[in-house]
Protein backbone atom coordinates (compact mmCIF):
# COMPACT_ATOMS: atom_id res chain seq x y z
CA UNK A 1 0.00 0.00 0.00
CA UNK A 2 1.11 3.21 -0.93
CA UNK A 3 -0.15 6.83 0.46
CA UNK A 4 0.02 10.03 -1.23
CA UNK A 5 -0.53 13.49 -0.01
CA UNK A 6 -0.72 16.13 -1.83
CA UNK A 7 2.07 18.95 -0.78
CA UNK A 8 1.42 21.54 -3.60
CA UNK A 9 -1.62 23.79 -1.49
CA UNK A 10 -4.92 25.97 -3.21
CA UNK A 11 -5.83 25.19 -6.79
CA UNK A 12 -7.53 27.20 -9.57
CA UNK A 13 -8.46 24.22 -11.16
CA UNK A 14 -7.59 19.96 -12.02
CA UNK A 15 -4.02 19.13 -12.15
CA UNK A 16 -3.18 15.39 -13.67
CA UNK A 17 -0.59 13.42 -12.85
CA UNK A 18 0.28 9.88 -13.86
CA UNK A 19 1.11 7.23 -10.61
CA UNK A 20 3.72 4.83 -12.32
CA UNK A 21 4.10 2.02 -10.08
CA UNK A 22 7.04 -0.48 -11.18
CA UNK A 23 7.82 -4.14 -10.29
CA UNK A 24 11.39 -4.03 -10.35
CA UNK A 25 12.88 -7.10 -12.01
CA UNK A 26 14.72 -7.72 -8.91
CA UNK A 27 14.65 -11.06 -7.19
CA UNK A 28 17.68 -12.06 -4.27
CA UNK A 29 16.67 -15.57 -4.73
CA UNK A 30 16.81 -16.18 -8.27
CA UNK A 31 20.27 -16.92 -10.15
CA UNK A 32 19.00 -16.73 -14.10
CA UNK A 33 20.25 -15.17 -16.93
CA UNK A 34 17.51 -14.83 -19.78
CA UNK A 35 14.42 -12.61 -20.36
CA UNK A 36 13.12 -10.40 -17.19
CA UNK A 37 9.81 -8.58 -17.46
CA UNK A 38 9.25 -5.11 -15.78
CA UNK A 39 5.44 -4.72 -15.76
CA UNK A 40 4.70 -0.77 -14.94
CA UNK A 41 1.14 0.03 -13.98
CA UNK A 42 -0.60 3.60 -14.57
CA UNK A 43 -2.80 5.29 -11.95
CA UNK A 44 -4.76 8.33 -12.76
CA UNK A 45 -4.64 11.11 -10.40
CA UNK A 46 -6.46 14.36 -10.29
CA UNK A 47 -6.45 17.04 -7.85
CA UNK A 48 -9.02 19.53 -7.80
CA UNK A 49 -9.87 22.15 -5.90
CA UNK A 50 -12.49 21.21 -3.17
CA UNK A 51 -15.65 23.13 -4.99
CA UNK A 52 -14.95 22.59 -8.56
CA UNK A 53 -17.10 21.26 -11.37
CA UNK A 54 -16.55 20.55 -15.07
CA UNK A 55 -18.34 22.15 -18.05
CA UNK A 56 -17.86 20.57 -20.77
CA UNK A 57 -18.61 22.22 -24.34
CA UNK A 58 -18.67 20.54 -27.98
CA UNK A 59 -17.07 23.66 -29.92
CA UNK A 60 -18.12 21.59 -33.22
CA UNK A 61 -18.93 18.20 -34.71
CA UNK A 62 -18.79 17.05 -38.49
CA UNK A 63 -19.21 13.92 -40.75
CA UNK A 64 -15.49 12.32 -40.55
CA UNK A 65 -14.17 8.48 -41.39
CA UNK A 66 -12.68 6.55 -38.74
CA UNK A 67 -9.11 5.45 -38.78
CA UNK A 68 -10.68 2.04 -40.29
CA UNK A 69 -12.49 3.76 -43.04
CA UNK A 70 -15.94 3.29 -41.34
CA UNK A 71 -18.69 6.23 -40.49
CA UNK A 72 -18.27 8.49 -37.99
CA UNK A 73 -18.00 11.65 -36.31
CA UNK A 74 -15.45 14.32 -35.40
CA UNK A 75 -15.87 16.12 -32.51
CA UNK A 76 -13.96 19.39 -30.71
CA UNK A 77 -14.34 19.02 -26.77
CA UNK A 78 -13.63 22.32 -24.64
CA UNK A 79 -13.51 22.27 -20.95
CA UNK A 80 -14.49 25.43 -19.64
CA UNK A 81 -14.32 23.98 -15.62
CA UNK A 82 -12.63 23.84 -13.43
CA UNK A 83 -12.46 20.03 -12.84
CA UNK A 84 -11.32 17.24 -15.18
CA UNK A 85 -14.55 15.90 -17.70
CA UNK A 86 -15.21 12.74 -18.85
CA UNK A 87 -17.48 12.66 -22.17
CA UNK A 88 -18.95 9.39 -21.07
CA UNK A 89 -20.07 11.39 -18.02
CA UNK A 90 -21.32 14.46 -19.65
CA UNK A 91 -24.88 13.40 -20.57
CA UNK A 92 -24.15 14.22 -24.81
CA UNK A 93 -26.43 12.79 -27.45
CA UNK A 94 -25.25 13.20 -30.71
CA UNK A 95 -28.21 13.46 -33.36
CA UNK A 96 -27.90 12.43 -37.54
CA UNK A 97 -30.63 14.38 -39.52
CA UNK A 98 -31.20 13.95 -42.76
CA UNK A 99 -31.00 16.98 -45.15
CA UNK A 100 -35.06 17.73 -44.15
CA UNK A 101 -33.72 18.63 -40.92
CA UNK A 102 -35.62 15.20 -39.40
CA UNK A 103 -33.54 13.42 -37.08
CA UNK A 104 -32.53 10.00 -38.52
CA UNK A 105 -30.96 8.55 -35.07
CA UNK A 106 -29.95 9.43 -31.51
CA UNK A 107 -27.36 8.25 -29.66
CA UNK A 108 -26.06 8.64 -26.10
CA UNK A 109 -22.66 9.18 -25.86
CA UNK A 110 -22.40 6.76 -22.37
CA UNK A 111 -24.20 3.86 -24.78
CA UNK A 112 -21.69 1.21 -24.60
CA UNK A 113 -21.97 0.57 -28.45
CA UNK A 114 -20.44 3.85 -28.93
CA UNK A 115 -18.25 3.86 -26.20
CA UNK A 116 -16.27 0.76 -27.97
CA UNK A 117 -15.20 3.35 -30.58
CA UNK A 118 -13.59 5.88 -28.41
CA UNK A 119 -13.34 4.27 -24.95
CA UNK A 120 -13.52 7.42 -23.28
CA UNK A 121 -12.51 11.06 -23.61
CA UNK A 122 -10.73 12.84 -20.57
CA UNK A 123 -10.61 16.55 -20.98
CA UNK A 124 -8.75 18.77 -18.58
CA UNK A 125 -9.69 22.08 -17.38
CA UNK A 126 -9.04 25.08 -19.74
CA UNK A 127 -8.05 22.49 -22.70
CA UNK A 128 -9.35 21.26 -26.13
CA UNK A 129 -9.37 18.36 -27.53
CA UNK A 130 -10.33 16.47 -30.86
CA UNK A 131 -11.85 13.02 -31.21
CA UNK A 132 -13.48 11.04 -33.71
CA UNK A 133 -16.57 8.60 -32.58
CA UNK A 134 -17.17 5.53 -34.80
CA UNK A 135 -21.12 5.71 -35.39
CA UNK A 136 -23.17 2.25 -36.93
CA UNK A 137 -25.00 4.30 -39.38
CA UNK A 138 -23.55 6.54 -42.75
CA UNK A 139 -23.57 9.80 -41.57
CA UNK A 140 -22.17 11.39 -45.00
CA UNK A 141 -24.38 14.28 -46.38
CA UNK A 142 -25.99 14.63 -42.99
CA UNK A 143 -26.02 17.14 -40.46
CA UNK A 144 -24.32 16.04 -37.00
CA UNK A 145 -25.27 17.90 -33.77
CA UNK A 146 -23.97 17.24 -30.00
CA UNK A 147 -26.40 18.70 -27.12
CA UNK A 148 -24.60 18.36 -23.60
CA UNK A 149 -28.27 18.24 -21.71
CA UNK A 150 -28.53 18.86 -18.09
CA UNK A 151 -25.61 19.70 -15.86
CA UNK A 152 -22.36 19.16 -17.14
CA UNK A 153 -20.18 16.05 -16.07
CA UNK B 1 2.85 -20.80 -13.68
CA UNK B 2 4.42 -17.40 -13.70
CA UNK B 3 8.08 -19.36 -12.44
CA UNK B 4 7.19 -21.88 -14.84
CA UNK B 5 6.69 -19.35 -18.02
CA UNK B 6 9.89 -17.40 -16.77
CA UNK B 7 12.14 -20.96 -16.59
CA UNK B 8 10.63 -21.90 -19.97
CA UNK B 9 12.03 -18.58 -21.10
CA UNK B 10 14.93 -18.41 -19.86
CA UNK B 11 15.78 -21.84 -21.24
CA UNK B 12 15.12 -20.97 -24.33
CA UNK B 13 16.87 -17.73 -24.44
CA UNK B 14 20.11 -19.64 -22.98
CA UNK B 15 20.21 -22.13 -25.74
CA UNK B 16 21.33 -20.43 -29.37
CA UNK B 17 18.03 -19.60 -30.92
CA UNK B 18 16.64 -19.32 -34.25
CA UNK B 19 13.63 -17.32 -35.23
CA UNK B 20 11.37 -19.59 -33.93
CA UNK B 21 13.11 -20.30 -30.34
CA UNK B 22 12.34 -17.04 -29.84
CA UNK B 23 9.25 -16.48 -31.18
CA UNK B 24 8.06 -19.59 -28.78
CA UNK B 25 10.09 -17.74 -25.86
CA UNK B 26 7.85 -14.42 -26.58
CA UNK B 27 4.73 -16.57 -26.59
CA UNK B 28 5.28 -17.73 -23.40
CA UNK B 29 6.24 -14.93 -21.99
CA UNK B 30 2.56 -13.58 -23.04
CA UNK B 31 1.35 -15.62 -20.21
CA UNK B 32 3.11 -13.43 -17.48
CA UNK B 33 1.39 -10.65 -17.34
CA UNK B 34 -1.39 -12.49 -15.71
CA UNK B 35 0.67 -13.46 -12.91
CA UNK B 36 1.91 -10.28 -12.29
CA UNK B 37 1.62 -7.24 -9.63
CA UNK B 38 -2.37 -6.22 -9.45
CA UNK B 39 -3.28 -2.42 -8.26
CA UNK B 40 -6.03 0.05 -7.49
CA UNK B 41 -7.43 1.79 -8.17
CA UNK B 42 -7.41 3.07 -11.47
CA UNK B 43 -8.08 6.96 -10.91
CA UNK B 44 -7.13 8.05 -7.60
CA UNK B 45 -9.22 11.78 -7.11
CA UNK B 46 -7.60 14.32 -4.60
CA UNK B 47 -8.33 17.44 -3.13
CA UNK B 48 -6.28 20.14 -3.08
CA UNK B 49 -7.01 21.20 0.01
CA UNK B 50 -8.94 20.20 3.61
CA UNK B 51 -9.39 16.47 4.35
CA UNK B 52 -9.02 14.69 0.49
CA UNK B 53 -5.56 15.53 0.28
CA UNK B 54 -4.97 11.78 0.71
CA UNK B 55 -5.16 8.76 -1.04
CA UNK B 56 -3.95 5.34 -1.46
CA UNK B 57 -2.75 3.23 -3.54
CA UNK B 58 -3.19 -0.58 -3.31
CA UNK B 59 -0.45 -3.23 -4.71
CA UNK B 60 -1.61 -6.77 -4.39
CA UNK B 61 1.11 -9.75 -5.08
CA UNK B 62 -0.52 -12.78 -5.94
CA UNK B 63 2.52 -14.48 -6.06
CA UNK B 64 4.34 -16.50 -3.65
CA UNK B 65 7.46 -14.52 -4.58
CA UNK B 66 8.30 -11.44 -2.86
CA UNK B 67 8.35 -8.77 -5.41
CA UNK B 68 10.35 -5.42 -5.57
CA UNK B 69 7.82 -2.35 -6.45
CA UNK B 70 8.76 1.26 -7.00
CA UNK B 71 5.96 4.55 -7.62
CA UNK B 72 6.96 7.48 -8.96
CA UNK B 73 4.76 10.35 -10.00
CA UNK B 74 4.89 12.44 -13.21
CA UNK B 75 2.63 15.34 -14.39
CA UNK B 76 0.30 14.93 -17.53
CA UNK B 77 0.27 17.02 -20.47
CA UNK B 78 -2.40 19.97 -19.98
CA UNK B 79 -4.22 18.37 -23.14
CA UNK B 80 -3.76 14.44 -21.92
CA UNK B 81 -2.81 12.88 -24.99
CA UNK B 82 -0.34 10.52 -25.66
CA UNK B 83 2.64 11.37 -27.58
CA UNK B 84 2.74 14.90 -26.58
CA UNK B 85 5.00 16.70 -24.12
CA UNK B 86 7.33 14.52 -22.20
CA UNK B 87 5.47 14.28 -19.07
CA UNK B 88 7.43 16.12 -16.16
CA UNK B 89 8.85 14.35 -12.53
CA UNK B 90 6.17 15.49 -10.08
CA UNK B 91 7.86 13.58 -7.21
CA UNK B 92 7.71 16.68 -5.49
CA UNK B 93 4.30 17.57 -5.44
CA UNK B 94 3.27 14.78 -3.00
CA UNK B 95 4.68 12.83 -0.11
CA UNK B 96 4.62 9.50 -0.47
CA UNK B 97 4.98 6.76 2.24
CA UNK B 98 6.54 4.32 1.86
CA UNK B 99 9.27 6.52 0.42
Amino acid sequence: MFRLQWLGGALERTEAFHAAVEQLPINPNERVNGIRFLVTFLVNVYVSPERSAPALRVVSVEPAATAAGGPGARLTLENLGTRYAYLSQSGAVLRVRRPSGETERSFALDDDEIRRGYGDVLVLPGARKQVVLALPVPVAGKTLSVEIAGPPS
Amino acid sequence: MWSALRIAATRFVSRPLGSAGLALALLLAGGVPAEAMRVSPVILDLSATGRGTTGSIRVENPATAPIAVQLSLTRRPADGAAGGPAAEPADDAFLVFPP
